[in-house]
């Protein structure tokens, strides 16, 4: 302390928030993704499993040793890393099968033709489509690249409606990459089947006879293979307990002027849809939390947030309250000399604890969502760890007050919705807190990926971007 | 009430030596406007300026600014005055950020620091060491260098404006995997034209096509050529605007056993001191703000009559547990 008399300190409030329980199957409780799955199983289990798991790879001797490999894990576990197997965690009888390609049509660097080999595969041993879930093994592939093996093997499936699993040999043939990537890939394919391994146990705090819905809105500027270019804005709609209802987007010409339009028909057509599929009993309020990151909204699109609030609750007849929550990463770096929080090393990383927020200044806070974290070993007790390598840092998180909005949420309310988003994360099973929460998360994902699928439009023949992702595929998380 | 203990964090407090600083004014209300000015004003005038887009903490819309000669400004009819405003105000958080970014170009060009592609955008500076950790043997062809990442910011405290640098040390890998030095190394090896072709034809490249930098295959190369193909379009590009997709887990296998070039012993340096934890890069971040600024003389440095000075202690965070 004694640099504080040296006139290095900022007095500043802060808060700590826990870290919400889940909530498995029979509603049972766990601070653990892995542990409540494997004690309890998933909250829900999908409507409308498919019957068997396909695993498609191309016939080399390298390649099938993994696909085994994937296969046995799957089928029986592995170690304490994926103990007993999908059938045993996820509790479906779920067949898998193996299913080569020939080698020499699998060529990295003419990936319209591989991918038309997957799928040709794919539905000679399955007809109906409804009846297998594809798992692909490929080479891995630059992320940034508009044109590569995995966003045309992504492009064939989803373009007749199936959601699809890619595995890269990279990351499957390295066993130690491999221990912690076969539970998440189990994880991910559930989801995609539709099932729900769990949602959040704890609330926000409201009264019970009001609704919280979290809109997560992204934004994404593709540009079209004819050099047109494009504005993308989604909005993915969850409910407080963390369970996805629906995506929708919304396609406009690339100019600034156009974004509050995009952004009011998106925010009222969500809410819209959600309200009348989902929801049982008319609410008194309906609190609405739009979770965005990226591009700054402007005191034009503001307006039209709360426009769009307005006018669903009037012609709903409900009061619909508008709050717009902005989250970035940052390059903070914080450190806690009072917390050892000791790594697997026996070392101290002294990481600030996983909850705690500062508030820098007026609506504006850090939230630590890695750093020290408490983990629920395979018995059940409880310990602090550190969640990430290195000095991992805060997001900002900015509350944006809303002119002619009387607001009743508390900012501190508020930042724990982003915090419980960051702890629904179906994508991870060894980190019980992502670092981004999954409003922002799944729309910069579904940005990301329907922007290179969207840059083929001139090659498919139409200029409807909407047309892009079937019906059928807009009911799962197929880009998770 | 406050609780004993605190959170260190990478806020190096900026002290100034006068309360309050002289700066130019124009009064504008629309943002597109403030920053078309700014755009103006800066390379014209060589003055350096800032953004109000709302009133704050006493300061009005407009555009704030500091220029070594404003008879050029008056010559112009450029209808602006004087304001007498808090020297850590809102908006000279630009300012003085905007003046180390004067300095760190003049340190650039001296050799002093290493500017990377992009140094200075979205209110934050890059700058590197102009000395290097360690190159790759035997090429040379990737290098380490520490890099500080700046930004200022403006946080009021108990109703006091206060700057801070923030500031982040990270160890770039910077690397020269053009077409042009990997042809030759390869020719170097005794491998023809053909078979050069054949092995880069295997791998994803970045091209430089009209300033921009997009992802591309290579057919062939000939002489100091490339016909590359970008976005499914034939084009012809000389070699040294062709880059190898330099990320090891897509490359490893060639640029280890076909060039040669030993990447694992920087990957090792690269990978301990990025996974150093927050108290040990602190400190480090602090000797580089040292090393990089204060001896280059970036800081202290001088706006109008005011001398803006860095505290080379990071704040620490205590908790207040009153209300909000």
């Amino acid at each position: 302390m004694s640099d504080a008399f040296l006139g290095n300190v900022l007095f500043l409030h802060t808060h700590h928030l826990d870290i919400p329980k889940l909530t498995f199957r029979g509603d049972a409780p766990s601070i653990s993704p892995y542990y409540g799955l494997t004690i309890y199983g998933p909250y829900e289990l999908p409507p409308n499993p498919p019957r068997a798991v396909i695993l498609l790879y191309p016939n080399d001797d390298l390649f099938k040793e993994v696909a085994i490999k994937i296969k046995n894990a799957l089928k029986n576990g592995y170690k304490g890393y994926f103990p007993g197997g999908f059938t045993n965690i996820f509790q479906l009888d779920i067949e898998l099968d193996m299913i080569n390609i020939d080698s020499a049509k699998y060529d990295m660097l003419n990936p319209k033709s591989t991918a038309e080999s997957f799928y040709e595969k794919f539905t000679e041993v399955c007809s109906d489509i409804n009846d297998c879930f594809p798992v692909i093994l490929m080479n891995r592939v630059p992320r940034g690249l508009y044109e590569s093996l995995y966003i045309e093997v992504k492009y064939r499936f989803i373009a007749e409606g199936i959601p699809s699993q890619v595995v890269t040999y990279e990351v499957f043939s390295d066993e130690s990459l491999f221990r912690w990537s076969i539970f998440p890939l189990a994880l991910q394919i559930f989801v995609k089947i539709g099932g729900t391994p769990f949602l959040l146990y704890d609330r926000l705090n409201v009264p019970e006879d009001e609704i919280v819905m979290i809109i997560g809105v992204g934004l994404s500027r593709i540009r079209l293979q004819t050099r047109e270019v494009k504005y993308i804005g989604f909005a993915l709609a969850f409910e407080a307990n963390g369970r996805w209802r629906l995506i929708k987007w919304n396609p406009q010409s690339y100019s600034k002027e156009n974004l509050p339009r995009m952004l009011r028909t998106l925010i009222f057509n969500v809410i819209d849809d959600v309200l009348n599929k989902y929801v049982v009993r008319k609410p008194s309020k309906i609190r609405v939390i739009i979770h965005y990151s990226g591009k700054n909204v402007s005191v034009a699109e503001e307006g039209t947030i709360r426009d769009a609030c307005q006018r669903i609750g009037q012609v709903l007849n409900i009061n619909v309250i508008p709050h717009v929550v902005k989250i970035q990463d940052s390059m903070y770096r914080l450190y806690d000399e009072d917390n050892l929080c000791i790594d697997s090393n026996e070392q101290p990383t002294h990481l600030v604890r996983v909850g705690t927020v500062i508030n820098l200044k007026e609506d504006l806070y850090l939230l630590q969502t890695t750093g020290c974290v408490p983990v629920q070993t395979g018995k059940g007790e409880i310990r602090f760890r550190p969640s990430a390598q290195g000095a991992p840092s805060p997001v900002i998180v900015s509350i944006k007050r809303l002119q002619g909005v009387r607001y009743e949420l508390s900012n501190i309310e508020l930042v724990k919705s982003v915090f419980y988003m960051a702890r629904m994360n179906y994508a991870s099973i060894n980190n019980p807190v992502s670092r981004l929460p999954i409003s922002v998360k799944y729309s910069k994902l579904l940005a990301y990926i329907t922007a290179k699928l969207a840059h083929r439009l001139d090659q498919v023949g139409t200029g409807d971007i909407n047309s892009l992702i079937p019906d059928r595929l807009k009911q799962v998380l197929w880009f998770i | 009430m406050f609780r004993v203990g605190g959170l260190t964090i990478n806020l190096f407090r900026i002290k100034t030596s006068r309360p309050s600083i002289r700066v130019g004014y124009l009064n504008l209300q629309d943002n597109s406007e403030i920053n078309n000015v700014i755009h103006r004003l800066e390379p014209k005038y060589g003055c350096i300026a800032g953004p109000q887009y709302d009133g704050y903490r006493g300061l009005e819309p407009g555009v704030y600014f500091i220029c070594n000669d404003y008879d050029t400004l008056t010559n112009d009819n450029i209808a602006y005055s004087f304001k007498t405003i808090n020297s850590s105000s809102y908006v000279m958080k630009y300012l003085v950020l905007k003046d180390i970014a004067r300095k760190a170009k003049e340190l650039g060009n001296n050799g002093k620091l290493f500017l990377p592609r992009n140094w200075f955008a979205y209110s934050q500076i890059t700058c590197c060491d102009s000395e290097v950790i360690r190159y790759s043997e035997p090429y040379k062809l990737f290098v380490l260098r520490p890099c500080l990442v700046l930004r200022i910011e403006h946080i009021p405290v108990d109703d006091e404006d206060k700057l801070f640098l923030l500031a982040d040390l990270r160890l770039k890998r910077f690397h020269t995997l053009t077409l042009s030095n990997i042809a030759k190394i390869l020719v170097e090896k005794g491998l023809d034209t053909r078979k050069i072709g054949e092995l880069l034809s295997k791998h994803y490249f970045s091209c430089i096509d009209e300033e921009n930098r997009v992802w591309c295959t290579v057919n062939r190369i000939e002489n100091d050529i490339a016909e590359v193909v970008i976005e499914g379009k034939v084009q012809a590009l000389p070699l040294n605007r062709v880059v190898l997709n330099p990320h090891p887990k897509h490359t490893r296998d060639f640029i280890e056993k076909l060039l040669g070039e030993r990447i694992s012993e920087i990957e090792k340096i690269q990978r301990v001191l990025s996974g150093q934890r927050p108290k040990r890069r602190i400190e480090n971040t602090k000797t580089f703000i040292k090393k990089l600024l204060v001896e280059n003389n970036a800081f202290p440095l001088r706006l109008s009559d005011v001398e803006y000075t860095i505290e080379l202690t990071p704040q620490i965070i205590i908790s207040s547990l009153g209300e909000e």
